[in-house]
Order: structure tokens, then C-alpha cells, then sequence
């Protein structure tokens, strides 16, 4: 008869490896709540009630629904995850370019403090323009390379991880032009020479 | 790998455990399980994008460490996903759906087939899935399979990042349109997903389990203990044993009530569930050490088998062996099923012990009774505790005086075996009136002398060469609908179906009699949507009614010619035991 020690090394780890597969399996399920309740109320000591603690990170198709504009703004989930986790930067900046349809790159000089007025990006240049009549307000004036092409929203993304939007209006003169409050996140974002630029 | 460390007396640590290890290891075990739950959660707008049964399937394969034949399938699918993703390639493909379906993906192929982008050559739509016609084998991805994929997908790029996992998967577009293609790539990230995920398992939590039953049996059967040994009264001593009571490291001192820091500890057994459940995923892991043992045995000396890998996807069988009865209980809660009220919350958890044993619930049947009946009260009393009860009802209830007896629970399950038949008959019906194929299916599984070739006459006779062929085409792209709704016609003649099939009908219909049950109303039943929720849950019903009936079958067994005899010493041992655990701090006393 087959017993603990005649299933040798290999036969033993093979238990402890489908047992181990077994119980993570368990506490995985148990922490969606999948499992018996009661198994919820004990083990959510170590696992769940850590996890419901930590800072929660958005999905792969939450940040796809913000590169593509389905979603216009950055939830307030996302937005926290941005400025809490630096490799999510990396994730949302390549999504972002895949999805725009141009994109403008930190300025050569990030380190330097002045404020950016232009951008020229792959597809776009844009300029901040204050406004003569109202010092408080500034243009942001778009123009794309290919006409036929059409901007529904730019997005700039700082290096810290604030993002900013702004919903576009159509080109009028192969040109967007688009008035806002100098203090709005979006003109403090295109202004910081470590944002980087999209349009989606 | 601390695995390695095992030896014949049982579990010998590399380091040992100190009150320190469990927060370490929790550490690491939350960023899996918020990885598993950030999928999880994942709600763009129309609901869980992924539904609880691609989960589950989530967890079994990650646990297992099981990802190199599911990568591979998602590299064949990525391929596809590239040519119907449009400007956004496979990332808009995966990451746009709002809900994670079958259906949705099939919509999204098909439109993008209609619309000319088409799918290229080498690429084709059909019933199941879509095809990839490589030069050296075709390989099918089926529209099941996809949100499994898809999860999978959307957990690779949570743990590892979108842009390495991009960066891998555009090697595809360079890779050879061969099945031997995607080769590389899943590879590639096979190895990236298991060096990240080696840092969470195993957790130092399932370690210490695993340590603490191995024990266990060796202290109780020797260090030689066998699958036999592994039994009912196994798990009642492994609860009853007295380290559950004595305090557990990593316990939060702050918690102001005993009860909640026992309850809370990381490895505790307290609930006699807990310890039914790991015993249980022993006992299989147990047949999985004992198959792999054979196997070695059998293979040829010098295999690859000798050096001794754990094959990862023998691991998922195990898992999936073990999990079996509760898949056909899940399924039957998520759509399509769920158009129709099967069964309700109170049928649901009646059936709680399966789910709890799984597929050892049969070879632990006293325990699964025990469970019913005495994890229940538990419960209770831990609600109770919790809820601050006045100590007259926390000792009522520690001193079990209301629960049923085991010959009540048995009764109990009988009634609900009867419910499920009642529910599979009159969904059998509800088919037969929407002349829907599965009907004949239904009845090839509940009528033993049925033969379904002898429908095909109603239809065509058979050419002379196809007499005795055992294989009924029922897809309405095989047969016309007025042909299946003939065959269907023709189960209840006598002369062609035979009598075997009639009287199902005829127990199918009275079933449907007098059925109140959302679904099963005149008129809601013979809906298209309907009618794909009896088609679905039918079998089910069938699966999870075979399951019950041998767990009852054993239990009854299992506890002998005085059932009530081993109740009323239950009773007692339970009784105490709750008190050992409940009542200092409640001053109660069974005796």
C-alpha cells in the first residue's frame, strides 16, 4: 500500500504544490467573496482586509477607457493611482499613444523652470496664447498637420502624474481654438515643460 | 523553493517561523490578491466585465502557476485580435469590450469580418470560434475560451505592465504564421509572469498550514500515513486538536475581543469548516502526490519525468478535479441560466458542503453532514459574538440547541435532490414545447433505453451503410428546424422513441404542472432567452443532482445503522468545543 514516505521527494511535492494551488485558489475566491461565507470571516485577517487597506490600482481597460476617450476625465480612483505610482505613467503614456492621434514630448530642457508657451509634437503644434482682452484667460490655438484629421480632446500628463484635459471644438481655419481660465489645470499642464501632450 | 524542504516526518522550514513572517508574508500575498481583484472588479459601465466563473478559472490557473498553455492560446488570439482590432490592434480589442462574454466577442469578430476589414487569410469565422489555418496544424479559439483569455490578459498586463507585455506581444507580428510561431512569445511571457508571481507563492500562510496537517497525520497515523488515514475522524481530530485553542502568532493583540483575534489570526481552525475545507484539498492533493508517484513509477528510466519537475498542468487538473461540483452550482447562478429560478438562496446554501469538500465530499461524508449542520451554528456563534448577543443567546446557541438532527438533514436533502429533478424535468419540458435539440439530449441522459437514431427516420431514412450509426446531427445548420421539431414531436410516440422516453415526458410535463418558479410561467418559458437558460441549466441540474445524491448516499453510510446515536455525540463534542472556544468570554457552560 502507497503511503507519505513511498511517494518519495517528488510525489510529496506534488502534494504540497496541488495544495498550495488549492488553498490560493480558495483565498483568491474568498476574497471576490466567491467562497463559503464562513471561510470569508476567517481568513479575511491576513489576506482581505490587508488588501481592502491598500491603495487600489486601476485595470489595463479602465486606463484604455481613459486613452480613448471613453471615459473624458481621469476618475478620482485613477488620478490617485497616477500620482501614488510612478510605473503607471509608463502604462497610460504608451496606451495614450497608441490611441492619439499625436502626441508632443517633454521639452528638451525639462529641468528648466520657465513656463512652455509652444509645443511641437508628431501631427500638432499648439501655443498658449494670453488673452489681450482678459490677462486672467488664455487661447490654446491647435494645428494639425493633416487637415482631414479630427481632435475630440487633448490630454497632458505632468511628470509627477497629474493629468489634465480639455474637450476640443472643431477646427475652424485648420485651426482649434480654445479660451480658458489661466489657472485651468490644463493651461498649468501644456505650460510645464516635463508634460507631455496628446490628442486623442 | 521552500517546497523542497519536505521530508518524510513532515515540513522542515529553510528558516523558522517567527511572529514576524506572517505580516511579511501578507505583504506579498495582498499584491496578488489585489492583482486578482483589480480584475475582478473591473466595471466600465455594464456590470463585471468579467463574470464569476472566468474568475474562479483566473484563480485555479494562477494558483496552479499553470500559464504556459493558456499564454499560448492568448498569443494565437492576440494574432486575431490584430486583425480585427482596427488602428488599436489587440489592446482595443481586449480593453474596449465593456463586458467580458462569448457573445460579445463573436459580435466583435463577425462585425469586423461584415465590415471588410475582414479577418485576412489564414483566418476564419465558424460556429465555435475562429480558426487559424497555419501551414503546419490549424488551431481553433473558441468564443468560450475568450474572457477566460481575456482575464488572463488583463491580470498579465496588471502584474507586469502594458509595456511589456506590448512589447512581447509585438514580436507576434514578426513571428512566423506557423502553429510553432507563438512559440517564443508565450514563453517569453510564461517567464515573466512566473519570476513575478514566485515572490507570492506559495504564501508563508499556506506553508504554515500545510506544515500543521502534515503534522497532524503524522502525529496521529505515523509517518507513514495513507490516503485511508486521511478520513472523518481525521478531520474532527485535526479541529479538536489543542493548538486551535491555544493563541495563534500574527494574531492582532488589539482587538479588544477574544473571539474576534482568535477569528481573525492568520492559520486558524477554528471553524470546524475551515478545518473540513483544508483537510479536504489535503486528501486531494494526497491523490495527486499518490497519481504523480505512479506515473514515475511507470515512465521509462532516464524521462524527463525523472528530473523530477512538477508539471504545472497536472497541478490544474488536480484543481480542476477538486472543484468540479462547484462549477455546475456556479453556473447556474450566471447567465444565461440565471433567467430562470432554479433554485433560490435558501436551496443554494443547503448545498454549501459541497462546496466546501468539493470533490472529496463523497470520502468525507460524516464531515460534509457536520458541516451542514454544526459549521452552520458556528456561524452563528461568530455572528452572534460579534454582534455583542446578550449571553443567554450565545449560550443557546453553544450549547446547540437548535440545530437538526442528522436524520433531519438527510430528509432535508432528499427534499432538495426531488427539487432538482422537478426543476431538470420541467426545464426537459419547457425545451420540448420551444422544440429545442437539447430536448433530445435531455432524454438520451434520463432515458437508459432511448436510442436517438431511431429519430432519424422521422427525418430521412438512414442509407443502409449508416444503420447502427450512434451520432444524431442536431445543429440547425445540419438539420432544418422542421426537422428537429419532428424528432422532438416523435419522443412522445411510443413506436419510435420506445417507452423509456415517453414516461420521461410524461414525468417531464408533470413536473412543469403547477410550477410557479420565475421562468416556468406560460408564455416565458418558450421565449428564445428562456428557452437558452433551460438549455444551459437542464444538464446542470442533472450534474449537481448526481452530486447530491452520492454525498447523501454516503453520508448515510458513513454514519451507520444509528444516525441518531453519532448526532447526540456530536452534540456533546461540538457543544464543548464551542465552549472552549466562546465561552470564557460569554461565562457559558454546556454542562
Amino acid at each position: 500500500m502507497t503511503d507519505w514516505q513511498v511517494i518519495g521527494p517528488q510525489g510529496r511535492e506534488m502534494v504540497a504544490r496541488v495544495f498550495e494551488g488549492l488553498e490560493t485558489s480558495g483565498l483568491l475566491r474568498t476574497s471576490l467573496g466567491m467562497s463559503p461565507t464562513e471561510t470569508v470571516t476567517e481568513t479575511r485577517g491576513e489576506l482581505s482586509s490587508e488588501a481592502a487597506r491598500a491603495p487600489d490600482r486601476p485595470s489595463p481597460s479602465a486606463l484604455w477607457a481613459f486613452a480613448t476617450g471613453t471615459e473624458s476625465q481621469p476618475s478620482p480612483r485613477l488620478a490617485a493611482a497616477l500620482l501614488r505610482d510612478p510605473s503607471l505613467h509608463l502604462d497610460l503614456a504608451a496606451m495614450l499613444a497608441g490611441a492619439a492621434i499625436g502626441e508632443a514630448p517633454r521639452v528638451a530642457a525639462a529641468a528648466t523652470t520657465i513656463k512652455v508657451t509652444e509645443r511641437v509634437g508628431q501631427g500638432f503644434s499648439l501655443r498658449l496664447l494670453p488673452s489681450r482682452a482678459n490677462p486672467a484667460q488664455t487661447y490654446v490655438l491647435i494645428r494639425l498637420e493633416d487637415p482631414e484629421q479630427f481632435a475630440a480632446r487633448l490630454v497632458a500628463m505632468t511628470g509627477t502624474g497629474t493629468v489634465a484635459t480639455l474637450d476640443l471644438d472643431a477646427a475652424a481655419q485648420d485651426e482649434i481654438q480654445m479660451l480658458c481660465a489661466s489657472e485651468d489645470p490644463i493651461i498649468q499642464a501644456i505650460a510645464n515643460p516635463e508634460a507631455r501632450i496628446w490628442l486623442t | 523553493m521552500l517546497w523542497k524542504d519536505i521530508t518524510s516526518e513532515g515540513v522542515r522550514f529553510l528558516e523558522p517561523i517567527s511572529a514576524e513572517h506572517p505580516a511579511l508574508s501578507a505583504g506579498r500575498d495582498v499584491a496578488l490578491e489585489q492583482a486578482f481583484r483589480t480584475v475582478a472588479d473591473i466595471d466600465l459601465g455594464a456590470g463585471p466585465k468579467y463574470g464569476p466563473r472566468v474568475m474562479a478559472r483566473l484563480a485555479q490557473v494562477v494558483s496552479a502557476r499553470a500559464y504556459g498553455r493558456p499564454l499560448m492560446e492568448l498569443c494565437h488570439l492576440v494574432r486575431i485580435a490584430e486583425r480585427t482590432g482596427g488602428r488599436y490592434g489587440w489592446t482595443g480589442f481586449f480593453f474596449g469590450l465593456q463586458v467580458a462574454r462569448a457573445t460579445a466577442f463573436r459580435g466583435v469578430l463577425e462585425e469586423a469580418s461584415r465590415r471588410g476589414r475582414g479577418l485576412g487569410s489564414g483566418i476564419t469565422l465558424e460556429d465555435g470560434g475562429v480558426t487559424l489555418n497555419y501551414e503546419d496544424r490549424p488551431f481553433t479559439v473558441s468564443y468560450g475560451r475568450m474572457p477566460f483569455l481575456a482575464a488572463l490578459l488583463e491580470f498579465l498586463v496588471t502584474e507586469l505592465g502594458y509595456q511589456r507585455v506590448d512589447k512581447a506581444l509585438a514580436m507576434l507580428r514578426e513571428a512566423p504564421f506557423r502553429l510553432d510561431g507563438c512559440g517564443p512569445i508565450s514563453n517569453t511571457l510564461s517567464r515573466a509572469v512566473y519570476d513575478r508571481l514566485k515572490e507570492h507563492l506559495p504564501s508563508a500562510h499556506v506553508q504554515r498550514v500545510f506544515q500543521r496537517l502534515v503534522q497532524h497525520l503524522c502525529h496521529r497515523s505515523g509517518g507513514s500515513f495513507r490516503l485511508e488515514d486521511v478520513d472523518d475522524d481525521c478531520v474532527l481530530a485535526y479541529w479538536m486538536a489543542d493548538d486551535a485553542v491555544e493563541p495563534v502568532p500574527g494574531a492582532d493583540p488589539m482587538l479588544d475581543h477574544p473571539a474576534d483575534r482568535k477569528l481573525g489570526a492568520p492559520d486558524d481552525v477554528r471553524t470546524f469548516q475551515r478545518a473540513a475545507e483544508q483537510v479536504a484539498r489535503f486528501r486531494t492533493a494526497f491523490e495527486a502526490g499518490l497519481l504523480r508517484h505512479e506515473m514515475d513509477r511507470a515512465a521509462p528510466i532516464g524521462s524527463d519525468r525523472a528530473a523530477g519537475e512538477i508539471d504545472a498542468d497536472a497541478v490544474l487538473d488536480a484543481l480542476e478535479r477538486h472543484e468540479a461540483p462547484i462549477d455546475p452550482m456556479d453556473r447556474l447562478s450566471e447567465p444565461p441560466a440565471d433567467r430562470v429560478k432554479f433554485l433560490n438562496r435558501r436551496e443554494t446554501e443547503q448545498m454549501e458542503t459541497l462546496r466546501v469538500l468539493g470533490a472529496q465530499a463523497v470520502h468525507l461524508p460524516v464531515s460534509a453532514i457536520r458541516v451542514d449542520v454544526f459549521g452552520a451554528i458556528q456561524r452563528r456563534i461568530v455572528q452572534a459574538v460579534r454582534n455583542r448577543e446578550t449571553p443567554q443567546i450565545i449560550a443557546r446557541l453553544i450549547r446547540c440547541e437548535d440545530v437538526p438532527t442528522y436524520v433531519e438533514r438527510l430528509k432535508a436533502w432528499t427534499g432538495l435532490e426531488q427539487h432538482l429533478e422537478r426543476m431538470g424535468l420541467a426545464a426537459l419540458c419547457a425545451l420540448v414545447e420551444g422544440r429545442r435539440p437539447e430536448a433530445i439530449l435531455e432524454v438520451v441522459e434520463r432515458a437508459p433505453g432511448f436510442d436517438p437514431v431511431r429519430l432519424r427516420a422521422i427525418v430521412a431514412p438512414a442509407p443502409d451503410g449508416e444503420r447502427g450509426l450512434k451520432t444524431v446531427p442536431l445543429r440547425p445548420s445540419v438539420l432544418s428546424e422542421g426537422a428537429i421539431s419532428a424528432m422532438i414531436g416523435a419522443l412522445t410516440r411510443e413506436e419510435i422513441a420506445g417507452a423509456d422516453a415517453v414516461e420521461v415526458l410524461t414525468c417531464a410535463r408533470s413536473a412543469l404542472r403547477g410550477l410557479s418558479r420565475q421562468g416556468f410561467a406560460h408564455g416565458v418559458r418558450t421565449q428564445p432567452e428562456t428557452l437558452e437558460a433551460m438549455a444551459t441549466g437542464a444538464p446542470l441540474l442533472r450534474h449537481v443532482h448526481r452530486d447530491l445524491r452520492k454525498l447523501r448516499s454516503a453520508t448515510g453510510a458513513g454514519l451507520g445503522a444509528d444516525p441518531e446515536t453519532v448526532f447526540r455525540e456530536d452534540r456533546v463534542r461540538f457543544a464543548r468545543r464551542f465552549e472552549a472556544f466562546y465561552g470564557a468570554q460569554t461565562k457559558v457552560s454546556v454542562q
